[in-house]
């Protein structure tokens, strides 16, 4: 329970920051209600420290004695630095020939096992052992993507966790239920990253949104309404058009068509 | 935070003292805060205040910083300093509780003494809040300081502390949960 509560808490917390009220964030989570305002309740007093202050200082006289301790400061720096330099036995050297061997053989061989590992966990699932791996890559490749193509990178993980939750769905275990809740609740993650990269201005969020709609939609008929974090986000269309009888997996397949179809046309 | 940026930018270009000024205006009472929350002293946090100033204006033109990165550094710099101080008024040579039994001590210690002071100082409320945060482990204590006084982002935090922003989340859920049931018992 108290791992959940973390959870909620954490989510909050985030999509405060991104400018939502507390007020949203318990009606999201209504479940929730009465422990996250025991949290805010606590947070409130927090921010009320926010009105200690220093007594009125001069802020000339203060900045005046800064420059002169600093400029003392480094002169006496500049006394150790050449007192040192005058002792014997200061320039004594190391040999770096062996360490770099060892350090550069650790690393060729740690370098191709974790290429190795990272392989093999790319069609894990949540719940596996090499599930952590694969996101943990995933989360690299982010880091070093070039922010202008951040976009295109977010939609594949779009498409990855919508595979993933519907994969778990049809494996059809209870226990599956934890994990799709919390691929669903990135699944928004993800599309809420695409946005704010601008994704979408190439006219592929009407897609995106009916498979988004559709995996939740199965979710919710298959295992009902379980959990008020699976509630269709506001931002989402819920009118899904005459594409509406798609199937996910159809969605998805266009949804990478069109993707492969903007690259070509670079 | 957004003009932090050209601060930093036209201090280090130019060296005029007028950028400092800037950045010292805009962060000094939040240093002094900071210092003021572990020590409940007025006149030793407003010391510190000025060190952490002296140190930063000695290194701000030789590395390259944005505001991000800066606030991570001054706030370590702080840090560091409340430890010196710390190891100057602790007299035990032990190495790894050292910190952490100087800061109960010396904040609990000034709180007991001087709670009548404080009681008008800070206000009844905020009193009886930093009470209860005394029953909070140092780091949790900074950590709770730094996201909902000082309004830090995970990153941030994680840089000062040098670790990972899951486990940053992970203290700060266990600090704010304790704090949250020790103001609830303490109604």
């Amino acid at each position: 329970m108290n791992g959940k509560t973390e959870k909620i808490f954490n989510r909050c917390l985030k999509l405060i920051s991104r400018g939502y009220s507390i007020q949203y964030c318990l009606k999201k989570y209504s479940r929730y209600k009465d422990t996250l305002e025991e949290y805010f309740e606590t947070i409130k007093h927090l921010e009320n420290l926010k009105n200690i202050k220093p007594k009125d200082v001069n802020i000339k006289s203060s900045l005046d004695k800064i420059y002169s301790s600093a400029k003392n400061n480094t002169e006496q720096d500049m006394d150790k630095i050449k007192s040192k330099a005058a002792a014997p036995g200061s320039g004594r050297r190391v040999s770096l020939l062996k360490p770099a061997v060892v350090f550069i053989t650790v690393l060729v061989v740690t370098i191709f096992s974790f290429a190795g590992t990272v392989y093999a966990s790319q069609n894990s699932l949540p719940g596996e052992n090499l599930y952590p791996v694969k996101r943990t890559a995933e989360s690299i490749q982010l880091f070093f993507y070039p922010e202008s193509k951040k976009g295109q990178l977010h939609f594949k993980l779009l498409n990855n966790r919508i595979y993933e939750a519907d994969t778990l769905m049809e494996s059809g275990q209870d226990s599956d239920i934890e994990l799709i809740e919390e691929l669903l609740f990135e699944i928004d993650e993800e599309y809420y990253q695409c946005k704010k990269y601008n994704f979408f201005e190439a006219g592929n969020e009407e897609e995106a949104i009916t498979t988004i709609n559709n995996i939740k939609s199965k979710y919710h008929n298959k295992y009902g309404q379980h959990n008020q974090d699976t509630e269709e986000h506001s931002v989402y269309n819920e009118d899904t058009g005459n594409k509406e009888n798609m199937s996910n997996e159809e969605n998805m397949r266009e949804n990478e068509r069109n993707q492969n179809r903007k690259g070509n046309g670079k | 935070m957004v003009n932090i940026n050209s601060y930093l930018k036209n201090f280090k270009k130019s060296g005029d003292n007028i950028w400092f000024e800037k950045i010292y205006v805009q962060f000094l009472p939040r240093i002094y805060r900071f210092f003021y929350l572990k020590l409940f002293d007025k006149q030793l946090s407003e010391d510190l205040t000025s060190e952490v100033f002296i140190r930063v204006y000695k290194n701000l033109q030789k590395i390259n910083l944005n505001a991000k990165t800066f606030q991570s550094w001054i706030y370590r710099i702080a840090l560091n300093l409340l430890m010196d101080h710390y190891r100057r008024k602790t007299r035990y040579g032990k190495e790894e509780p050292l910190e952490e039994t100087a800061d109960d001590l010396i904040g609990n210690d000034m709180l007991l003494k001087n709670s009548s002071i404080l009681k008008k100082e800070l206000g009844f409320e905020n009193f009886k809040l930093i009470g209860a945060m005394g029953k909070l482990t140092k780091l949790q204590k900074d950590i709770i300081i730094l996201k909902f006084v000082e309004d830090f982002d995970y990153e941030t935090i994680a840089n000062i502390f040098g670790k990972s922003q899951s486990t940053i989340r992970g203290i700060l859920f266990r600090a704010i949960t304790k704090l949250k049931n020790e103001i609830k018992n303490n109604k």
